[in-house]
């Protein structure tokens, strides 16, 4: 029955009539193993248990040796403190500073002229399995139809698999009825929790044809040519490169601020920063969408955790952990960019939440990791999933502390900041921040878009949120690690749309 | 019909001429090797530790042997010493009237004070700085030549005529920030000539930051900034006018930020920085020492020679111009022709380094104009390396560096000279280069020209002028010869308070320097208003006289040099010497505060 390695379900004997009330015995099987298929063949490599027992161990532990000193020498506790994420600030902006300009210059980025691309003959393209995930979204078959429909691709090789919940009836109904439905193949996921998008994913995976499978959000406007510069691409680089992440940009950067912002990250993200990371050869997080893998590597890896916020970070260090390559295609996917800013608290702070389960996930067993990927790789591995949230919520700290500074309490400040610390912390404060701006600036320039300049200089304001969220997520996985937070639906605007069918549903 | 066919030929004309050009480039390595900023082949680096040794060997001849010294510059190595040796060590300790790169980057060389004396007390450090980055600017005056191709023997004679240049020899070896300065303006030029035809985001990230580090040198930066950011505004906002003109000017601005923004954070940063410690934003404008305090009491206090002297010379626009023409006779003759070729050629990369100069020049003739600035020859300096640049730019490029554009690179016309034309280049770059050896050389000797500078002429010529009558000479014998006295004492910690202002002498001179209490350290104030509380037992304090004025104890205990306020008796008192103040030691017998 299943596709999957290992076909958990059947050996276990389940009772899926209770498990899975009114499903079909078939459909209950499938849905367990996209639910539980992962936890059960690797358990410790699933984030359905954020913290291992050893893990809390480890925390409760070294949070209760940092009170203990705290209490005892409170000075020099807060003093060494200060010094050792000084030290964490100025290595991880030398190393993004690095990465910047390596992405910069680096020729990293496959591109694959339009040719080349249409070049290939329809008999020589491989099956090609899209996974669209969607809820609560009646109109999704008119949206597929403006972007995913236009995909420049053989029909007959082309599996549209639309994700939809089965019980999400007005989206259901509304599919059916459309006169273009005959187009996708509609795939109904039981009810069952977590309700998540790598859950949806798994379930389309499990009746994937494709030998190359991607994933895009209903709303997304893919290059036309994407799916056959993939193929070129795949074709043309060596076989340990299995999976391949195109570039997402937004499309409505200019409705406000937030988006201009989000924008601006976004291209630096996956401009600059991702070939950065390609040219030295660590593990790549992938985008939420637009990451083209191949299937039997994807199956064979155990698909998308359904208990990770973030499965697709989550994926691309599992790939990258089995010795797999991920590339980045210069070929565009048009998204939108979350223009609320409650909503983008709420879908940063559970991105965060889901780069510290990663985080988790992957140092179940430290020396273990360090052993698979290597020294410099496995700082890479900190640095991109738990030292992102960490550092961007301590922020906050060093903001007040320097405000506390230029407010007038340079006495106190001294004892805090002994004379290395207080350079490093300087050079942070002012090179740190400036370069960081420096380069939304220098990506504004390179991509041409001179909108984004203001934005650029003002976008202290956006670390602002960014430091919100990163707090609210640690204090979410501290206290309620398996809290799925629940986002607003029925949010009829178009935006809190496209940012909800980013996120977990619940 | 025919018109389409005209342009048809013309664009078939410009791709012949690309593919020309194309042929002419180098191979990917030769180019990367001259392409960089700091070019490590055995040539480059041969030059530059000639270049370095032989301006380092003459600075220290200058000062060991004659006494020659430039005060502005080795009162920067003093200011690097009070960072590292006084009572409390702190970076902050650099001060905020000067701009602090100069010094931060003599602090290594000040350090070493244990195995040199002479790298302090003579301000050795100072001279190692101007002499690397003064052979540092002669390397990046070659990169634009090498940029643009020029042949060996062109290569050799505009360098030549650069690092041979009697100004630039002096100001290589005097410890004084010209030497970075023009290290940087140099290296922002190169990057931004380079970015006419690259349109890269690098050249413009690399000029700003050379230009963010010249701020960090001399103010002045802000003006060579605002030229440029300007020039590349105007550049950007043209090659982008066909797509409407407020798409034009937000690209255009968006260039401009990007070479801005290094510029834009140093001010801050600086300004930030003296606001948090000092509790003066603009320290080295409107503080007690800055700029406008000294100016004004100067004038006032030398009526007759220096605004008199500067308004019998012609008035200060014609000061200015005549101090630009000491340094470089033709280089107007040179602007002229630069401007006219280029336009000729279409050539856009005279552009940003005219803009740069100008607004430098508007600046300095602004400051002369108004007072506010003195019309020192040293503050024309660049135009010496302009000049050269702009005859560099006649001649046409042989090749240019390709364009690292993600976009659409660049479309550029050249033109190749013939060999005749060569030839009558030759003889005009010898008519414009030849006669600025001599005249500067004049210019530089001349007092009424190179008042600063003047000084050398009792050492080419001791006879018609003897040394003891240049204050240039003179040193600071009297102050070293107080610090030995001092340190002969066996002084506690802190028990000397002397404003570094116009003592920074006596500090450096000094063996002990954690004797002094000075300006830098956080006690200072509280000490001067109450010495005996604080174990201080002497005050040194300089005649109230031109820039004595605003010395610390003077502005704080008006009488004090006088008669001891009252509150103190005269332990020593050390005459005059050349332009050294009169300096009186005072024991301090009671509290000030109960003085009558």
């Amino acid at each position: 029955m299943s596709v999957l390695k290992g076909s958990g379900g059947d050996d276990l004997d389940l009772d899926f009539a209770s498990l899975y009330p009114g499903v079909p015995h078939d459909e209950a099987v499938m849905v367990d193993e996209a639910i539980h298929g992962l936890r059960r063949r690797d358990p410790l490599g699933s984030a359905s248990i954020a913290f291992t027992r050893r893990q809390k161990f480890v925390t409760i532990g070294f949070g209760l040796v940092v009170v203990v000193c705290a209490a005892l020498w409170p000075k020099s506790t807060v003093t060494w403190s200060i010094g050792v994420f000084t030290f964490i600030y100025l290595v991880t902006l030398f190393d993004r500073v690095r990465l910047f300009s390596a992405g910069l210059s680096s020729k990293e980025m496959l591109v694959i002229g339009d040719e080349e691309a249409l070049a290939l003959r329809d008999e020589d393209l491989p099956m090609y399995t899209v996974l669209l995930p969607a809820y609560g979204e009646p109109d999704v078959i008119a949206q597929l139809l403006a972007g995913v429909g236009k995909l420049n691709y053989p029909r007959e090789k082309l599996q549209l698999l639309l994700l939809l919940e089965a019980d999400d009836h007005s989206t259901v109904d509304s599919a059916y009825a459309s006169s273009d439905a005959s187009r996708f193949e509609i795939v109904l996921v039981p009810a069952a929790e977590p309700r998540t998008k790598p859950k949806a994913c798994n379930y389309g995976l499990l009746r994937a044809t494709g030998s190359i499978v991607t994933i895009y959000d209903a709303e997304d406007i893919p290059d036309p040519l994407q799916l056959r510069r993939v193929v070129v691409s795949f074709n043309r680089l060596p076989k340990e490169v299995v999976c391949i992440q195109a570039k997402l940009v937004f499309y409505n950067d200019t409705q406000n601020y937030l988006t201009r912002w989000f924008t601006s990250e976004y291209d630096q993200w996956f401009g600059y920063i991702l070939p950065g990371l390609m040219a030295v050869k660590s593990p790549i997080p992938l985008g939420g969408t637009s990451n083209h893998i191949k299937t039997d590597v994807l199956v064979e890896a155990g698909g998308w955790d359904p208990f990770n916020v973030t499965e697709d970070c989550d994926l691309g260090f599992r790939l990258a952990k089995q010795g797999y390559e991920t590339a980045v295609l210069d070929s565009t996917t048009y998204e939108e960019a979350n223009s609320d800013p409650i909503n983008w608290i709420r879908q940063r702070s559970r991105w965060y939440k889901g780069y510290m389960q990663t985080f988790l996930v992957n140092f179940r067993s430290p020396v273990k990791t360090f052993r698979e990927f290597g020294f410099v790789r496995t700082m890479r591995l900190i640095t991109l999933s738990v030292g992102l949230p960490l550092l961007t919520a301590t922020n906050m700290v060093f903001w007040l502390l320097t405000l506390t500074w230029i407010l007038g309490q340079p006495d106190v400040m001294r004892q805090f900041f002994p004379p290395l610390t207080y350079f490093g912390a300087l050079i942070s404060l002012v090179l740190g921040n400036a370069a960081i701006m420096y380069m939304g600036l220098i990506v504004a320039r390179e991509d041409r878009k001179h909108h984004l300049l203001t934005a650029a200089f003002v976008s202290p304001v956006y670390w602002v949120l960014m430091s919100l969220a990163a707090i609210k997520a640690i204090v979410q996985l501290l206290f309620q690690p398996s809290y799925w937070e629940k986002t607003h639906h029925g949010l009829h605007d178009e935006d809190g749309m496209a940012a909800i069918r980013h996120e977990v549903k619940g | 019909m025919k018109a389409k066919h005209d342009v048809a030929s013309l664009e078939e004309r410009q791709q012949a001429e690309a593919e020309d050009l194309a042929r002419r480039l180098l191979t990917a390595r030769e180019l990367t090797a001259h392409l960089e900023d700091f070019p490590s082949n055995t040539l480059s680096a041969g030059l530059f530790f000639l270049l370095f040794a032989a301006y380092a060997a003459i600075g220290s001849l200058l000062i060991l042997k004659y006494n020659y010294v430039f005060q502005d510059g080795i009162s920067r190595v003093a200011n690097g010493s009070y960072v590292l040796f006084s009572r409390t060590p702190h970076l902050a300790a650099v001060g905020f009237v000067w701009n602090p790169l100069p010094s931060i980057i003599e602090l290594p060389l000040i350090a070493l004070k244990y195995l040199w004396q002479p790298l302090l007390s003579k301000g050795i450090a100072g001279v190692v700085m101007s002499a690397a980055f003064m052979a540092g600017s002669v390397l990046q005056l070659r990169g634009i030549l090498l940029d643009r191709g020029l042949s060996r023997a062109w290569r050799g004679i505009l360098t030549f005529a650069f690092a041979a240049h009697p100004m630039i020899i002096l100001y290589g070896g005097n410890a004084m920030s010209e030497a970075p300065f023009l290290f940087f303006t140099i290296w922002a030029i190169r990057r931004l000539m380079r970015w006419i035809y690259t349109d890269s985001v690098g050249d413009l990230a690399v000029a700003g930051v050379a230009l963010g580090l010249c701020y960090m040198t001399r103010y002045e930066a802000i003006m060579l900034g605002a030229g440029a950011m300007g020039s590349v505004f105007a550049i950007r906002a043209w090659r982008d006018r066909e797509r409407g003109l407020k798409v034009a000017c937000s690209r255009g601005a968006l260039d401009a930020a990007v070479l801005g923004f290094p510029l834009l954070i140093a001010f801050l940063f600086w300004t930030l920085a003296s606001w948090v410690i000092t509790g003066n934003a603009l320290a080295q404008f409107s503080s007690v020492y800055g700029n406008a305090a000294q100016t004004a009491t100067s004038a006032l206090a030398s009526q007759g020679s220096w605004s008199g002297f500067v308004a019998t010379s012609g008035g200060p626009t014609l000061f200015v111009l005549r101090s630009l023409l000491s340094l470089e006779p033709l280089c107007m003759g040179v602007a002229l022709a630069a401007i006219a070729v280029a336009i000729w050629r279409r050539e856009r990369v005279v552009i940003p380094v005219m803009s740069m100069f100008g607004v430098l020049v508007l600046f300095e003739l602004y400051g002369a104009q108004s007072g506010t600035l003195y019309p020192w020859l040293r503050y024309v300096i660049m135009v010496i390396p302009v000049t050269i640049i702009l005859l560099a730019t006649i001649l046409p490029p042989e090749r240019v560096p390709p364009s690292s554009s993600r976009q659409r690179p660049m479309k550029q016309r050249h033109h190749f000279t013939p060999r005749s034309l060569k030839m009558l280049y030759g003889v005009f770059l010898a008519l414009c280069l030849v006669p600025s050896f001599p005249i500067s050389f004049f210019g530089v000797t001349n007092p009424s020209i190179g008042n600063q500078e003047a000084g050398l002429r009792s050492i080419i010529w001791p006879a018609t002028y003897p040394s003891d009558k240049e204050p240039q000479l003179a040193g600071w014998e009297p102050e070293s010869q107080l610090a030995e006295y001092l340190d002969s004492l066996g002084l506690k910690r802190g028990s000397v308070l002397v404003d570094t202002w116009l003592g920074w002498p006596i500090v450096i001179s000094s063996k002990q320097p954690t004797s002094f209490v000075i300006t830098s350290d956080f006690d200072f104030t509280r000490d001067l208003n109450a010495p005996t509380v604080y174990g201080v037992t002497y005050f040194l304090v300089p005649k109230p006289q031109d820039a004595g004025v605003l010395d610390a104890i003077n502005r704080r205990y008006h009488t004090l040099f006088r008669n001891g306020g009252g509150f103190a008796s005269l332990a020593l008192d050390i005459p005059s010497i050349g332009s050294q103040p009169e300096w009186r030691l005072y024991r301090i017998d009671s509290n000030p505060l109960d003085a009558p």
